[in-house]
């Protein structure tokens, strides 16, 4: 990414009662316009289409660079949170929200940089290819993830993202490629149907963390609801992280989900699950008798 | 009511021998009247000129309504993404879906086409309150259902008992009840089979638990429906569907209409979606195109009547069928989503999404299988152009079939993307023959409405039929269609203008306002002593083997939106 030359801030006018579709608020599509032109995007108000202008006060450079990488764009106003599809399909430059979006941030985005300072809504960066998201608070579903009805696989093929908050259910279902951190904890299945790919969990997570994954790795630094049954351990090791980020405690190995016949690989934090993985030690220690 | 003159189109009216003239049309009071009726100063002037006017579109088989659609839409959401049109109020509601699209989308888009009345095809009666729900729900076209009879245990009981009075009485009853317009046999005794022993039957194999074969299930039906008098008479789907080397099945079962006792002039049999079950070889690696075989037995065969089950490479398709050990097999090829479900006494059904290779060797075959049997067919009366949609395509890839079969040039260009290996191994690349747009007229809407018995009031632009209208931005006069057949998929694609009923309801292939079709069904009359026997033996059968009272199964008049019955005088006495 090329450094930010410019910087435009939009400002919703008001409190929106329904969901916006704002899509084209992304230095792709502000690149090489002019203001009043910006100022026309279409904006989806619930059903009703109209113009950025009518919905937020714009202030920026009265033409806007051609590379998009040099763009960054700040969003503020009362309340941010009915701000639907932010940073679809960007490929370039900088989002800055001060405070919470809505639902498909990030989705199908390609690069360049988004960052929350609020929380995000659920399908955060779905189905993502590269660029970096970061989120200050919690996440809703499927951040990272693909949609329903899709083949495994069809999540976030590339690129990172980072919330500081908490997660809802299904993060990275499906996920290919690419790198998703959670500071909080997660609820249940995360990492479902992914085939490669890591998450990194730093607290607890529910329940069926891995289901039917057939490669990539999971992290869960704290508690889990449980184990799959369909997992065999593999060993124990003294730390665990994905992308230079490393948790320094006893962390045991999962291969799974045999019911997919998968390769995927799943690291549970030992001492906060002490309870539940203790039948697994000795598994692990026969295997290293032998 | 709204006055119309079509003036200076090229009409092509295969019913009444029209091809390609200028003739200009009167519409008035929804029927189709002579010019001079119509006072020209209130009327809706339309110039045509430069533009090919046809009856509007008949599709005799695509599966549009039912629960099985209905839960191909579940299981399918990704279907749905980014197909999404938002609403246009006040004259147009939201559509969604590709495949497998909402009720509105299906409607527009036939509408879109030029098409004003289709037959969904394959409807459980017991399930057929649901399917007239969703009809009632379809825009813009008239439509009908066909039912289920092919493993249905009433019938098979009066079948092995050799009744074919009482089965005729049964049937007849049973079109009535749950206002059906003709009789599907699909995959014959093979859903008994599949409940009982996990397999499908071929022709000539014994049902379990009954002393009949498919053979006997189709025979006895067909002369029910001749009995009854059926405008349409027996819509059959083969036996061993989906399997290589089903071409010898289909070819026996195509024989059968000389074991058929007439009482009509009309063909006996309809084999329908032939294309799936056209396959020559005994194993899917070296799987050979049935095709030429079929077109020759068709045209030895004045008895029975074709449609395509056309394949679109290239794009997504979700099977929907009432043969569940075929989808069965096919889940466990493509391995990724399956429902499957038994129907109470009648049937059993699977639904399995697919996508059709352009390079796959299979898939290649497969797409010659239907363009040979249209291309090489003598009478174009007895065939019909379907992709047995959703199975083997979207129905908004007609326009693609209509290229295909008009113009060398199509296939050619798009032979180049598939399988040279399986093309080599088709006699398609040899075929010269290109449809003529009277043709495509006749296949897809003068033959249609003579096969489901409707020729009277539909399909044609002679004077008092129903005033359904397609306009066509073409003009084959200043348009070589063999070559520029890009501009054909365009115009039939995108009618200029659809008139259904006699009001305008596609302009510039956009819909510019929503009505809602008929359902057609039929009432055969059953002589007063035999009803009163056959409805104590229906109570009493009802009471062994259903789970649901006979008051409950009975589909009343006022659960369709707008339904039209054709009374049927039968040979009953
Ligand atoms: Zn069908």
């Amino acid at each position: 990414m090329a450094g930010v030359k410019t910087t435009y801030v939009v400002k919703l006018k008001s409190k929106p009662t329904v969901p916006i579709d704002s899509r084209n608020i992304s230095p792709d599509k502000f690149a090489g316009r002019s203001l009043s032109d910006i100022k026309l995007l279409k904006v989806l108000e619930g059903g009703r289409e109209t113009v950025l202008e009518e919905l937020f006060d714009l202030e920026g450079p009265t033409t806007a660079v051609r590379e998009p990488g040099e763009i960054e764009i700040v969003i503020t106003g009362p309340e941010t949170s009915k701000l639907k599809y932010l940073g679809y399909k960007m490929s370039n430059g900088k989002l800055v929200v001060k405070g919470d979006v809505g639902h498909l941030a990030g989705y199908k985005m390609s690069g360049g940089s988004i960052v929350i300072e609020g929380g995000a809504g659920s399908y955060l960066g779905a189905k993502m290819k590269g660029g970096t998201i970061e989120v200050f608070r919690d996440v809703g579903d499927f951040a990272g993830g693909k949609l329903q009805g899709e083949k495994p696989g069809k999540g976030m093929s590339g690129g990172t993202i980072v919330v500081h908050g908490n997660a809802g259910s299904q993060i990275g279902v499906g996920m290919s490629k690419g790198t998703i951190i959670v500071e909080g904890s997660a609820k249940v299945l995360v990492g479902a149907f992914m085939t490669g790919g890591s998450i990194l969990v730093q607290r607890s997570c529910g329940g069926f963390a891995g289901a039917r994954m057939t490669g990539g790795k999971i992290v869960i630094g704290g508690a889990v609801e449980s184990v799959l049954p369909s997992f065999y351990v593999d060993s124990m090791v003294p730390s665990a992280g994905v992308k230079g980020r490393t948790i320094n405690k006893q962390f045991m190995v999962f291969i799974g989900d045999v019911l997919v016949d998968g390769k995927g690989m799943l690291y549970v934090a030992y001492e906060d699950n002490k309870l539940l993985l203790e039948q697994y030690r000795e598994l692990v220690e026969v295997a290293l008798i032998e | 009511m709204t006055q119309i003159i079509i003036r200076n189109g090229l009409v092509y009216d295969p019913l009444n021998g029209v091809n390609g003239e200028e003739i200009d049309i009167g519409v008035k009071d929804g029927r189709i009247v002579d010019p001079s009726e119509i006072n020209v100063a209130e009327a809706i002037n339309i110039d045509a000129k430069g533009k090919v006017v046809m009856p509007g579109g008949i599709d005799i088989h695509s599966h549009i309504a039912g629960p099985k659609v209905n839960v191909g839409r579940l299981i399918r959401p990704e279907d749905h993404y980014l197909t999404n049109i938002p609403h246009r109020l006040p004259y147009k509601r939201a559509e969604t879906g590709l495949t497998v699209p909402n009720t509105f989308k299906i409607g527009y888009e036939y509408a879109r086409m030029g098409y004003t009345l289709v037959a969904e095809p394959a409807s459980p009666p017991i399930k057929t309150r649901h399917t007239h729900e969703e009809l009632n729900a379809i825009p813009m076209i008239d439509k009908m259902t066909f039912i289920l009879v092919d493993s249905n245990w009433i019938a098979l009981d009066l079948i092995q008992g050799g009744e074919k009075e009482v089965l005729a009485a049964y049937l007849g009853w049973l079109l009535y009840a749950t206002k059906g317009y003709a009789l599907k046999i699909v995959d014959p005794g093979s859903d008994v089979a599949w409940m009982m022993k996990g397999k499908g039957i071929d022709l000539d194999e014994q049902i379990p638990g009954y002393n009949l074969t498919p053979r006997d299930i189709i025979k006895a039906t067909g002369e029910a429906a001749q009995v009854l008098n059926l405008p349409h008479k027996v819509h059959v789907h083969c036996n061993r569907l989906g399997y290589p080397g089903n071409y010898a099945t289909t070819l026996k079962t195509m024989g059968l209409t000389k074991d058929i006792t007439k009482l009509s002039e009309k063909p006996v049999l309809h084999i329908t979606h032939v294309q799936f079950t056209g396959y020559k070889g005994d194993s899917w690696t070296n799987l050979e195109s049935g095709g030429e075989d079929i077109a020759k037995e068709l045209n030895a065969n004045p008895n029975v009547t074709l449609d395509l089950g056309q394949v679109i490479p290239g794009r997504p398709a979700t099977t929907m069928t009432a043969d569940a050990p075929f989808e069965y097999v096919l889940y466990h090829l493509t391995r990724w989503k399956w429902s499957t479900s038994d129907v109470e006494v009648e049937s059993a059904s699977g639904i399995v999404p697919y996508r059709y290779r352009k390079k796959n060797y299979v898939n290649t075959i497969q797409w010659t299988i239907g363009l040979e049997v249209a291309l090489l067919s003598r009478d174009m009366w007895r065939i019909y152009l379907t992709t047995d949609h959703p199975n083997g395509g979207p129905f908004i890839d007609y326009p693609k079939v209509i290229a295909w079969l008009m113009s060398k040039k199509a296939r050619e260009d798009f032979m180049r993307e598939l399988s040279q290996r399986a093309l080599r191994k088709t006699s398609l690349p040899a075929i010269d023959r290109e449809l003529s747009l009277y043709d495509i007229a006749v296949i897809t809407r003068a033959a249609s409405a003579k096969l489901l018995g409707l020729e009277k009031t539909r399909g044609h632009l002679g004077l008092g039929a129903e005033a359904d209208i397609a306009i066509y931005d073409i003009d084959p006069r200043r348009v070589d269609l063999s070559k520029q057949y890009d501009k054909v998929i365009r115009a039939f694609r995108r009618a200029y203008m659809t008139i259904k009923s006699g009001e305008i309801v596609v302009r510039n292939g956009e819909i510019v306002r929503t009505t809602y079709g008929r359902t057609i069904y039929v009432k055969p009359e059953l002589p007063i002593d035999l009803l009163k026997d056959l409805e104590k033996m229906i109570s009493a059968k009802f009471k062994q083997y259903y789970s649901i009272s006979l008051n409950n199964f009975i589909i009343g008049e006022h659960e369709l939106k707008k339904g039209v019955e054709v009374a049927l005088k039968t040979h009953l006495r």
